[in-house]
């Protein structure tokens, strides 16, 4: 881990005005709607109105988007290389600089909420629910941090949100695919079919978990060691993308200012 | 000066031990999801040998028909998905919590059934189906729980989840209850009764609960708080609402000159009778006219006491009521002393037409034994003799 590339990552974030104003948003949009939610209905006072987790996706995004492109765009990946910095510690530097930035906005974000919730209805403030909010946010972070990492280091400038679009287009495609062969007359019946519904179900499974790899940390507290599967799954997750942007990024040849 | 004798790694260097830990990881992890996905032996022995702590003494649904009868506590029907995140966590916090053990153990008789959510062939698990047919179990709705007085196990969800006692249904405003909106009855079942409440997790709706079903979960605390509703469910007499009921000795007394009498046959439970007490016993209208107009007498039947039911059996037989509730008018000045009876119960403007109606005077009635009213339409089905004369 090398803490200048970390720094330099946070410092090139802040110098970027569209983000920051994006991250504004998303920190306020959800204190507005539960404001507007807390004068419609009484009930919500006593409720914790706390964003779901996966909003710590949004966060991830905006701190990781093109986080190693833009330095290819820009070619001053070839200055950093120069530097006696390995791309093993490059790699896992900007990996945990993202998912770090992103955790810490995502909690940020969840204690602001928790605090005026607790503020309406005090014994909320000691609700576990919020902590294993938290916990899950803080794994979001990182695991989509890796995702997009590796994104990253594939295409140059922001071009990983266009292969992050066509991942979604794709699993649009196969949940699609899988329920037309659900649902047609007499899909099911065939063999082929039936092992075509059992391939593109493991498959879309697979893309739904890197798209939004949440671990139920509330479940594994509540000892429910089924979901060490799924613990496993984001373990898988992050090895393997990092090992793979490690991978790519070593067999390119970075040249000064190449776009 | 010396050089450094540590190993220096070059920029490109290769993680070797980083790919093998991950090519290790993806391999069980594609291994695992194609196990689950084909639901493969293997994978099922594995998961058993995981921790879940079984503290309920479950019964099968034959085993809980039979002792609910001689406890006389009510049976509590849990349905849960095998592959079901929610209903996993479901059974890991409340199912596992000693304290809700203990509850559910003293309280109720528990059945369990767990199916597998994504089973291509549901049709094939008999129990399930017995759950949505009867008992009105949504899809996808894991998990479900449904509580069953012990009384009222062979009656249908509709019934079940009826209720006419204002307190079960936590009613706490009579203004409402008394609205003379015709577009908004008051509702009497889980779904749109007074005590229905949606989960909500972190904002979203997770599931919906009545008193006496809940599906979806969101925390312990809401399924204990569902739990001490569901032990009082049906145990609290349905309401009598606003009407000056007589006493029904004095039935058989002959008051001439006197306010016709109304006579209400209604069951202790059961949707439609609790709609019809919820509604006409209730509502300003109807309750205005009854008791100005008539000397109302209600005669309810009990379905757990024969010996309190023997006036109710005389009167349904005398005037052959086939359904429940009715209302019979017996008014001696009008109709040409014509009873008329009203089979079961629509609306509360419906039966305040039929009410009205009774009270009118026609010059050209002629003198029959009953009328009968379905609906609030004549009903011309009753057989000659029965209520109709031949020339009617």
């Amino acid at each position: 881990m090398n803490r200048a590339v970390c720094i330099t990552t946070w410092r090139e974030f802040k110098s970027n005005k569209i983000r920051l104003i994006m991250l504004f948003l998303l920190f306020v949009a959800p204190l507005f709607q539960y404001t507007v939610q807390r004068c419609q209905s009484p009930e919500s006072m006593t409720q914790d109105l706390i964003t779901p987790s996966g909003v710590a996706i949004a966060y991830a995004l905006l701190w990781g988007a093109g986080v190693i492109g833009r330095e290819m765009q820009h070619g001053t990946i070839s200055l950093v290389l120069a530097r006696p910095i390995s791309i093993v510690s490059y790699v896992l530097s900007k990996w945990f600089a993202v998912g770090l930035a992103a955790s810490v906005c995502a909690f940020q974000a969840l204690l602001v909420e928790h605090l005026i919730s607790a503020v309406f209805c005090p014994s909320l403030a000691f609700d576990p629910e919020f902590l294993v909010n938290g916990a899950e946010r803080v794994l979001i972070c990182f695991g989509t941090a890796a995702f997009l990492t590796f994104l990253s280091s594939l295409v140059s400038g922001l071009k990983d949100l266009a292969l992050l679009a066509g991942l979604l287009f794709l699993h649009s495609i196969s949940s699609a695919a899988i329920q037309i062969l659900e649902y047609f007359p007499g899909g099911r019946s065939g063999n082929m079919a039936e092992q075509a519904i059992h391939i593109g179900t493991v498959f879309a499974q697979g893309i739904v978990f890197v798209l939004y790899p949440c671990v139920p940390v509330g479940y594994l507290i509540a000892g429910n060691y089924n979901e060490i599967i799924s613990l496993l799954s984001y373990a898988t997750m992050i090895t393997v993308f990092l090992s793979l942007s490690i991978f790519v990024l070593t067999r390119k040849e970075f040249s000064y200012a190449a776009e | 000066m010396q050089p450094s004798k540590s190993k220096n790694k070059g920029t490109r260097y290769q993680p070797v031990a980083l790919y093998v830990v991950a090519s290790l990881l993806f391999c069980t992890s594609v291994t695992i999801g194609i196990s689950l996905e084909y639901d493969l032996p293997w994978i099922n022995q594995v998961i058993a040998l995981l921790p879940t702590p079984h503290l309920i003494h479950w019964r099968t649904r034959t085993e809980a028909w039979a002792e609910c009868q001689k406890t006389k506590k009510p049976i509590l029907y849990v349905v849960t998905g095998k592959k079901d995140s929610v209903s996993m966590l479901f059974e890991a916090q409340c199912m596992g919590d000693p304290k809700i053990a203990e509850l559910i153990d003293s309280e109720f008789i528990p059945v369990h059934h767990t199916t597998d959510v994504r089973s291509r062939h549901p049709e094939k698990d008999e129990e399930l189906k017995y759950y949505r047919d009867t008992l009105g179990m949504g899809y996808n709705s894991y998990p479900w729980v449904f509580v069953v007085p012990y009384s009222m196990h062979d009656l249908s969800a509709n019934d079940l989840t009826s209720s006419a006692n204002l307190v079960e249904l936590g009613i706490n405003s009579l203004d409402d209850l008394c609205s003379d909106n015709p577009f908004y009855p008051n509702a009497n079942y889980y779904d749109g009764g007074y005590n229905y409440r949606q989960h909500y997790v972190n904002g979203r709706c997770s599931g919906q609960r009545g008193a006496a079903m809940s599906y979806g979960y969101t925390s312990k605390a809401d399924f204990l708080d569902f739990l001490y509703g569901a032990r009082i469910w049906h145990k609290l007499p349905p309401t009598l609402g606003r009407i000056k009921w007589m006493d029904i000795a004095n039935l058989d007394v002959n008051t001439k000159g006197g306010k016709p009498k109304m006579l209400a046959l209604v069951s202790d439970v059961g949707l439609n009778s609790d709609t019809m007490r919820m509604n006409l016993f209730w509502k300003k209208k109807s309750v205005e006219l009854i008791n100005k107009e008539f000397d109302p007498y209600l005669i309810e039947f009990h379905r757990l006491d024969p010996d309190y039911n023997k006036k109710f059996k005389a009167l349904r037989d005398q005037y052959h009521v086939d359904t429940l509730p009715a209302l019979i008018v017996l008014n001696p000045r009008t109709n040409g002393g014509t009873t008329q009876v009203e089979h079961g119960f629509n609306t509360m403007l419906y039966s305040v037409d039929f009410l009205n109606s009774t009270l009118h005077k026609k010059s050209s009635d002629k003198k029959v034994d009953a009328v009968h009213y379905r609906n609030g339409v004549r009903d011309e089905t009753v057989p000659l003799g029965v209520g109709r004369d031949e020339n009617d």
